[in-house]
């Protein structure tokens, strides 16, 4: 597995800790708000490499997304509290990163005729771990 | 009256299209009985890359009925009370079109 999968794995798995909110990961289909909320992991791209030469390494920088849905404004801070409580409670994911990050929200709110509006934000995570041979590793 | 007037005065007579309902201004009073036509489709919207499939409730009232629908109103079908969120009139003013 590439250490940027092992890395992506590590932040879903640290997700799963989040309490009350269903998790989900790359989902493609739509979906049905839960009443606890829906959380949805990106897997993003990298932002940044350094090379690290004898013996050859890069240093990652890799950005996933994750999308945060609720149908109130406290259950959605609510559960971005929770997510950057879980990501800073374990910076190196277990192990599997050298070091995660969760950056500020954006937020969004959709709206729909006659239907309640959903509150959603997106947080950027930014995981920085080394891959040996190649970026692609 | 305009044949819109009439082809709206027919639909919303009919038993299979409209329903029988109860306008209340802001939810208050004895209100006044009009005739309704409901739309109840899921409907999928974007949210950043997602996507969420929500409940919707619209109903359509002819303006000759009730000339004032704002947010706050109910109408009350059955043993069902709806508040308004929002309501708006279609291009000939005939109708209100109201998110409930």
């Amino acid at each position: 597995m590439s250490a940027r999968e092992t890395a992506l794995a590590a932040l879903f798995t640290v997700l799963g800790g989040v309490a009350g909110a269903t998790k989900l990961r790359n989902a493609a289909q739509p979906e049905v708000l839960p009443a606890g909320g829906l959380v949805i992991q990106r897997d993003g791209n990298q932002t940044d490499e350094e090379a690290v030469f004898s013996p050859l390494m890069f240093n990652i920088t890799h950005q996933a997304e994750v999308e945060v849905m609720a149908a109130s404004e406290a259950t959605l801070d609510a559960l971005l509290v929770a997510i950057a409580a879980a990501v800073t409670a374990n910076r190196s994911l277990s192990g599997a990163v050298s070091f995660a990050h969760a950056e500020a929200p954006q937020y969004t709110m959709v709206d729909l005729d006659g239907a309640a509006p959903v509150f959603a934000a997106q947080i950027p995570v930014t995981l920085m771990f080394t891959a040996t041979g190649s970026p692609a590793s | 009256m305009t044949a819109f007037d009439d082809a709206d005065a027919l639909l919303f007579a009919d038993a299979n299209m409209a329903v029988g309902a109860v306008w209340k201004n802001q939810g208050a009073g004895a209100g006044t009985a009009c005739r309704v036509i409901r739309a109840r489709p899921d409907l999928t919207v974007e949210a950043f890359g997602s996507s969420l499939i929500r409940a919707t409730e619209t109903l359509l009232v002819r303006v000759a009925e009730i000339v004032t629908v704002t947010k706050g109103d109910t109408f009350t079908i059955g043993a069902e009370v709806l508040a308004v969120k929002a309501a708006q009139r279609d291009a000939l003013k005939n109708l209100w079109e109201v998110s409930l």
